[in-house]
Order: structure tokens, then sequence, then C-alpha cells
């Protein structure tokens, strides 16, 4: 290619060459420049600010709501994480194709509810966040709470980003790791939210849940106050 | 941009063909060496984790790597940038209580941090924020996995006996030395230096290093965390520093800081 565009115009053929060198100059240039403006202009568009941290709102220390990612609804919704303050929330993860385990946590989820009863479970809402995001798109996850006969409004289904669902994990203590085949390998923890973001109680019991969460629930939502621990 | 780009391109083709092009190779040559970032080509990875599917490898994109770990002076320069960050004013659940501790002041290094020694007592969402800040991101497991594989010769020499026992020997230096500057080690075969003996590194899915024997044993998080019975799943026990490292991250909070912990970015 160099040594075609080297040669001046001497005969006919010569001249075809240098047409197609010209050609050839006008892609090599093209790409060149295309590749330049990428390399430019891809990590200023990356570029991103921690927003969470300078939230006009100053949470407590230690609370969650420090991480305020947004979220997405399964009916669509733009929310963030931290729109859940001002109620107790019961939080853990799942993914809607998970074989086994999720459908197990969403069953013990089901078992706290009737287990503190219909007139007290007003005092607090579920949230069900996935690990799977790309799959777990608003339609999917409607699908699935379709399948699962979750018609509570007080449930949501939602999912963040792949960057900030790896950060609420974190901010959570959930652990998980996509296998090469799709699944997941992950723990399956329910996580009791105060209404200002901070942990009250941690289960990684399902099946059935554990009393001590139950009752933890309980005095959150001031059923049981002889069994109310100070915070 | 399309018009200026179109009129950059044919102005630089009414130009010698070959000038431009060696310009453009300048530039970008030039770019890539001023974001200190080496690329490092990815491929098939025979992890030390267990892929919990039938598969022996898990296949890593290409990624541009940083050549050395995040230094004191760089983050300082980050810290100063984005206040909330400094210490002091960071909230405890993003950052426990040593975060920075060995700098004499919130914004100054003082005697026990130089500038060019690898910034630690930093937490994951502390290196995340300044990745992010830098338009670039934590590198995965994998991505520290495979550059750490490489000698300056190979791109995995792992089964080296010469190799890993030169590694083992910069993992055992005794630690009442002061820590070393960064970029003082040789560089691998893909020009990054520093992956090991200088300081822990944090990864974007460190939360993700669970080591599970069987993939089918989803939700029982005892089988699946690392210390006791986990420990016997991974593929190659007799890789000392890479186990240490996974034995370590699994152990840690997001939150954690440790004297021994830093990061380098992915872009």
């Amino acid at each position: 290619m160099a040594a075609t565009m080297l040669l001046k115009p001497t005969s006919v053929r010569t001249l075809k060459m240098q047409r197609s060198a010209l050609r050839l100059r006008w892609m090599t240039a093209g790409v060149g420049l295309a590749l330049l403006a990428l390399d430019a202009i891809v990590p200023s568009q990356v570029h991103a600010v921690e927003t969470s941290v300078t939230a006009a709102i100053t949470w407590p220390a230690d609370s969650l709501y420090q991480v305020d990612v947004p979220l997405e609804t399964a009916a669509g919704e733009q929310t963030r994480f931290a729109s859940g303050s001002g109620r107790v929330r019961i939080v853990t993860m799942f993914y809607a194709s998970c074989p086994m385990a999720c459908p197990l946590t969403i069953d013990t989820l089901r078992q706290v509810d009737a287990a503190i009863g219909q007139r007290a479970r007003v005092g607090f809402d579920m949230l069900l966040l996935s690990i799977d995001p790309a799959a777990d798109t608003p339609a999917a996850l409607a699908k699935l709470a379709q399948e699962r006969r979750i018609t509570d409004p007080r449930w949501t289904l939602a999912r963040a980003s792949e960057s900030d669902t790896r950060k609420l994990a974190a901010v959570l203590g959930v652990q998980y790791r996509k296998l090469q085949d799709g699944n997941f390998d992950h723990s399956s923890t329910l996580i009791l939210v105060d209404k200002n973001g901070r942990v009250l109680a941690r289960s990684n019991q399902i099946g059935k849940p554990s009393p001590d969460f139950i009752a933890s629930i309980r005095s959150a939502i001031g059923e049981n106050p002889s069994t109310a621990k100070s915070r | 941009m399309n018009r200026s780009i179109r009129r950059i391109a044919i102005e630089s083709i009414r130009g010698i063909g070959i000038e431009s092009i060696i310009a453009i190779a300048l530039c970008l040559w030039i770019s890539s060496a001023l974001s200190d970032g080496v690329l490092v080509p990815g491929g098939e990875l025979r992890s030390i984790l267990p892929t919990g599917t039938s598969a022996k490898t898990v296949k890593v994109a290409p990624y541009k790597l940083d050549r050395v770990p995040v230094t004191n002076e760089e983050f300082l320069a980050f810290v100063r940038a984005q206040p909330q960050w400094q210490r002091g004013r960071v909230p405890a659940i993003l950052a426990d209580g040593t975060y920075l501790a060995h700098w004499s002041a919130p914004l100054e290094l003082g005697a026990n941090a130089s500038p060019n020694q690898p910034v630690t007592g930093v937490s994951w969402y502390a290196a995340r924020a300044y990745c992010e800040a830098n338009g670039a991101r934590l590198p995965t497991w994998y991505e520290w996995e495979l550059a750490a594989a490489a000698s300056s010769s190979s791109r995995d020499a792992r089964q080296d006996p010469a190799w890993r026992h030169t590694v083992l020997g910069w993992y055992s230096q005794p630690s009442n030395k002061p820590l070393a500057r960064v970029g003082a080690t040789p560089a691998n075969i893909y020009g990054v230096q520093d992956l090991h003996g200088l300081v822990w590194e944090w990864v974007e899915d460190f939360n993700s290093l669970m080591i599970a024997s069987d993939s089918r044993n989803q939700g029982d998080p005892d089988v699946m965390k690392y210390c006791g019975s986990g420990a016997l799943a991974l593929e190659d026990r007799e890789n000392y520093p890479v186990a240490m490292r996974i034995a370590l991250l699994s152990s840690l909070e997001a939150k954690s800081t440790t004297v021994n912990l830093g990061f380098r970015c992915t872009r």
C-alpha cells in the first residue's frame, strides 16, 4: 500500500493504481480518525461523579441509603433505592430464572407476611432486587410476578445497572457470581431495614423464616414493644 | 462533529498519505501512553476459581489495565477534586475507621505516605469512585488473574516452577520495610507491573469470590464461603499468592480498608 502511494502518474495503468491508492488513503484516514474520535470521546462519556454521597438528604453514617442508586421496577417506573425511606423494608436479592433458591426466598417472604398478619404488615414493604439486570427487564420481572402471583403492591421487584447492582450487593452484604452458563452462585439473605436505611436484622435462613427475624420485624413496626431491641 | 471530521479527513488526504497515517498513529500512541493503561489482549483463562460449569476456561475480553497501582499522589488529587471522599467526611458505611489513616491529614500525605507509593487504606467504594472519576472502572477478578498469570516472557507462567518461586519470593518480603514505590518490579509480557508482592488490590467483583464445588448448591451460603471446606474447591491449590488473595478479598466488606490493600483501574 505504501509503495502504491509513492508512485507518480506516468501511464494510464499507473493512473488507475493511483486512483485506488487515493481510495485507500480515504479509507485509512477515515478509519484512523474514527479511532481517534472514539478514543477521545468514549472515556469522557463514561465519566461519572459519585452522586449518592453528595445527596441533599443527610442519611445516618451507617444507612444503606448512602448508596442511593437508580432503580427500574417491574412496572417500568424509574425510582431510587432510597425512595423506600420513611418505611420499614425487607430487602433481598434474586434473579428471575433462578431454579431453586429464589422461589424459596419468595416463599419465605410470603410466610413472613403471613406470620405478621394482614393488619400489621401494612407497616413494612418488600424490595426484591435482581442480580441479573441484563435478563430481568421490567417485562421479565412483571412476568415473574404474574407467575408467582405477587400482587401485593407492598412488594416491589426492581433492577439497577450492572455496576450499581454490584454496589447494592456490596452494601447489602450479598455475594453473587455469574457463571458462564448464565446461572448464578449467590447468597440468599433477607435484610430488615428501618425507615432511615439502617440494618435492623439479617437472616440467611430461607424455607422457613427465622423466629428472631420475625420478632425483629414486629418490633420495627411497633407490634411487640416488650421484645423491642434498643437502636 | 461529522462535518469537521469530514473536513479534516479531506484535508489529510490532500497531503501525502504516509505522513497522515504516521501522524494518526503517533496521536493514538501518545493518547494511550498518556492514559498509562496497557492493552491486555484477553483470551481464554484457566482460572483458579471453578467455573461452575463443564467448561475449563473462561473468556476474557481485551481490556486496558493500569500499568501500576494508583499512588498516594493521584488519590490526593482525587480527594481534592471530590471533597466528599476526604478522610473525616466519608460516611462509615462507605469507608471504615482506618480510611487513609496513614496520611498526616485529610489533604496532606505526610512522612508516612510518599507520593509514589501505592495508595492503601482505601475501601472498595473509594477505589471505585476514583476509577469512575477517571472514566474507568476496577478490574474484574478474571482480568486481574489473567494479567497476573504472565511473566516477562510468557502469557501464562503459572506452571513454571522458577517463576512461581520468584513470585513467592516477592510475597515473602518482610513487612517491616516501608511500602515500595510503584513501578519498581519487572514488567510482565504485557508491560504491567506490580501485580505481585506490592499491595493487594481491589477488584470490581470481590464479592463474587465464593468458592462452590457444585453450582447446584445455590442458596447455601456456608458452602459457598471460601473458608473451610470451600478452600478445597480451588483448581490450583499450589498457587499460594493467588489463593491468599482470594482468601483476603473474600473476607472483606466493601467498606474495609487495610494497610496493604490498594487498587488500579481498567479502561
